[in-house]
């Protein structure tokens, strides 16, 4: 009872300091809206290359033969991204000078010989050089180029095969070389055909499903995580020792505080989701019926309650502020990573993902994606609620443990 | 100047567990995300579905070689299966080996031998499909220098049958080395194999890290300007601007010191260069985020205040950077990023950086100002 009124006392005391501080209540709201729009808008723009500024590259040709130039043309050809590749025939030095100024993000060199050494099944290798400081960009070069090789290999081998039946079969060597470079032709142009053996059918992931409501819940999913670190730590009342033990004699304890904190914790970001969520919701991708409605709230406060008492216990274990800050947030972020908010969890190893399941932030994730994108009616919410009691539970129990042997 | 040690050091004797956490922490950090993430990048599979048709050797040599390519998870699945789990997302693809896959491809027919299924969430779609089709074309291409061989030979004494043709081309396939490309940096880190090549910038995520340490290690500039303190910085031989700078320097000189270890620890665990030219890079970076981080810690009085301000800023500078995530996108429409970003001239290895320069006026503007400007 009395510790009932010991919380009571501190979420007041805890929500007179944010009206006290009202000021600083919007900036909290739109710092993690600010980050997470940065954070698409800068993946956005790595992903959809300028027009204007294709990424360069520069083919060095020590070889100078049409079989140079048509790889040359399939390498800008074998991609969707022809349009943002541009490639320059340079000379070796001019492209060094030409990486090191941070004009092209890669170059190619191709060695002398290679076209005969092409025909004749020698080894041959492409030296691709890529820029350090573009280094997405050089290994998406790189990856381009690795396909083109790739075929081109498998061209290489049927080459040099017709090649040595050619030599059993007497031809002159005239003849044989027209032969070899019109089958090479063949390849190149049987390599650009080759999106015809697959027919490609997409399906769209039901009619409510579309990356823009996928990335949605995930941003939104981000910045609740975010939410409830910045504020939780906004409550922190850095009190001296001295408040502390004549606090501890009125029969205060650390866990009273800590739960009045999670309380006004949930409610500030309760009242935050609903105004941005009045936001978002202008727009028709969002369109719940009430219960949905009352499914999403539940395990969203389920997920909080569970972050927030592993922030308690982290909070209760460690002293120092910047390392339960450091904790805390690498904490949101492992917990924002496993989720498959930001990489499907699909993608992850294997081992990793059969961990990851028993994961709240992966548990609570993953309905709110069947519920807002899938709309499935059957919801089970016993083990997010189990582990949300275990978390609770632990935090008590670490709390009061801590109390008993530090008086 | 020694004067000033020793009382630093009298300040550390109580401090040293967290003095020495945050200057370990930048580079212990870094080698530990880079490692974590590269051992758990390397394991990673694309879940892709695939369909077996038709069981004739041609279509199960395909299949298997799917299965050993060490980017793709296969999981066997039928038709219907693979769509719905397409849909749901539990696959990022499917494709169907469909019935008649020999038979058309010994006919030298290659359209649509394989159908595949992929949704606007397919990440990986086409990278797979570029090695599947590969694949496929190694097939095709064989039966059709086949028909070449035998076109070629028509009305000479000597014959081959198709299968014999197959089974040369697919010797010199594996006999010999055949074109391969290879991939370094232009800096001279040779060529580490295919897997090593990180996603990370070694250097910039050290940045990042650091500059949240440096900002959390100069919380002594808050701490040390206390109201209560101030009465007995009267009776001090300096003056407490002098006082302030000098613990600057110190903290310059120790930091620059653990940086240069960093650096010597990066060249043996990550194979990253180390030369006279970085070390004044890396000085000139170091004063510049000194002089920032002293700068912040005279704007604010509380502490909690300032610490949590510190991890906002190391968020934002994460984010702008450009040394977590690739900003070369939006760097190169809106230039002025570039000059806003404290960790650009450093990542770039330019020698001019505007911040230092503004930073340095700004302490000399502070330090010729009167006392009571910030006392």
């Amino acid at each position: 009872m009395n510790s009932i009124k010991h919380i009571l006392l501190f979420i007041k005391n805890n929500g007179l300091q944010l009206k006290r501080k009202w000021f600083s209540l919007p900036l909290l709201f739109f710092f993690p809206i600010i980050a997470v729009v940065l954070v698409i808008l800068i993946v956005a723009s790595f992903f959809l290359p300028n027009e204007n500024n294709p990424i360069r590259i520069g083919i060095v040709d020590l070889d100078q033969s049409t079989e140079t130039q048509m790889v040359t043309q399939l390498i800008e050809d074998s991609t969707q991204l022809g349009n943002y590749v541009e490639a320059d025939m340079m000379e070796e030095e001019e492209a060094q000078t030409a990486t090191s100024n941070n004009e092209i993000s890669a170059y190619l060199i191709f060695p002398k010989q290679f076209t005969n050494d092409l025909y004749n099944g020698n080894s041959v290798e492409l030296p691709v050089i890529g820029n350090p400081r573009k280094p997405m960009e050089s290994l998406l070069i790189h990856e381009i180029i690795g396909s083109v090789v790739r075929h081109i290999r498998a061209s290489q081998a049927n080459i040099s095969t017709i090649n040595e039946y050619a030599k059993e079969l007497e031809m002159s060597d005239t003849q044989r070389n027209d032969l070899i470079l019109e089958q090479f032709q063949e390849f190149v142009l049987y390599t650009l055909g080759s999106n015809q053996i697959v027919n490609e059918n997409e399906v769209t992931n039901q009619a409510t499903s579309s990356p823009i409501q996928y990335f949605t819940t995930g941003a939104l999913f981000i910045i609740l995580t975010t939410w409830l670190l910045a504020i939780y730590n906004y409550l922190h009342a850095n009190n001296s020792k001295q408040i502390k033990q004549r606090m501890y004699l009125y029969g205060v304890t650390e866990l009273q505080q800590i739960i009045a904190k999670m309380f006004v914790t949930l409610i500030t970001v309760f009242l935050f989701s609903v105004i941005l969520l009045v936001i978002i919701l202008e727009s028709p991708h969002f369109d719940f019926e009430m219960n949905e409605w009352i499914k999403i709230t539940l395990i969203s406060l389920f997920y909080s309650i569970s972050l927030l008492s592993i922030f308690g216990i982290l909070e209760v274990l460690t002293v120092s502020y910047p390392l339960r800050l450091l904790c805390q947030s690498f904490l949101a972020l492992v917990s924002i990573l496993i989720s498959g908010a930001v990489i499907p969890v699909i993608y992850f190893p294997f081992w990793l993902q059969d961990i990851i399941t028993y994961a709240f932030p992966y548990e609570a994730f993953y309905w709110l994606t069947e519920i807002i994108l899938h709309n499935r009616i059957y919801t089970d919410y016993l083990p997010l609620l189990m582990i949300t009691l275990a978390a609770v539970c632990t935090l008590a129990g670490v709390s009061l443990g801590k109390e008993r042997i530090k008086p | 100047m020694i004067d000033i040690l020793k009382t630093r050091l009298i300040h550390w004797k109580k401090q040293w567990m967290s003095l020495l956490f945050w200057l370990a922490f930048p580079t212990i950090g870094t080698i530990l995300i880079i490692y974590t993430t590269t051992a758990i990048q390397q394991d990673s599979q694309v879940p892709v579905g695939i369909v077996l048709e038709e069981n004739t050797p041609l279509a199960s040599e395909l299949y298997h070689t799917i299965q050993q390519t060490p980017l793709i998870r296969v999981v066997d699945v039928t038709e219907a299966e693979a769509k719905r789990k397409v849909e749901t997302h539990e696959l990022d693809s499917a494709f169907i080996i469909q019935e008649g896959y020999e038979e058309k491809i010994q006919k030298g027919n290659r359209n649509w031998l394989i159908k595949s299924y992929t949704s606007d969430l397919s990440f990986a779609y086409t990278p797979v499909k570029e090695m599947i089709i590969s694949l496929v074309q190694e097939d095709t291409g064989r039966t059709k220098t086949a028909h070449i061989v035998r076109q070629i030979s028509e009305g000479s004494s000597k014959q081959w049958s198709i299968e014999e043709i197959i089974v040369k081309a697919k010797e010199i396939q594996q006999e010999e080395n055949l074109l391969r490309s290879t991939f370094s940096f232009a800096d001279g880190e040779q060529s580490r194999s295919e897997n090593e090549v990180t996603i990370w910038n070694t250097w910039g995520l050290w940045a990042v890290l650091s500059a949240l340490s440096t900002l959390l290690i100069f919380d002594w500039v808050i701490k040390e300007r206390k109201p209560i303190l101030f009465s007995r910085y009267a009776f001090m031989r300096f003056s407490v601007k002098s006082y302030f700078l000098q613990n600057l320097l110190i903290y310059t000189i120790i930091l620059f010191i653990i940086d240069l270890t960093t650096a010597y620890l990066f060249h043996v665990f990550l194979n990253e260069e180390l030369t006279l030219n970085w070390a004044v890079l890396l000085f000139i970076h170091r004063l510049t985020m000194n002089t920032t981080a002293f700068l912040i810690g005279l704007l604010f009085r509380q502490i909690l205040v300032y610490y949590s301000v510190s991890f906002v800023i190391a968020l934002f500078i994460a984010i702008i950077s450009g040394a977590v995530l690739p900003n070369d996108g939006l760097t190169s429409r809106f230039t002025w990023l570039e000059i806003l970003n404290p960790l650009h001239s450093f990542l770039n290895e330019e020698w001019m950086n505007p911040w230092i320069i503004v930073c340095v006026v700004l302490i000399a503007i502070w330090k010729t100002r009167g006392v009571e400007s910030h006392a």
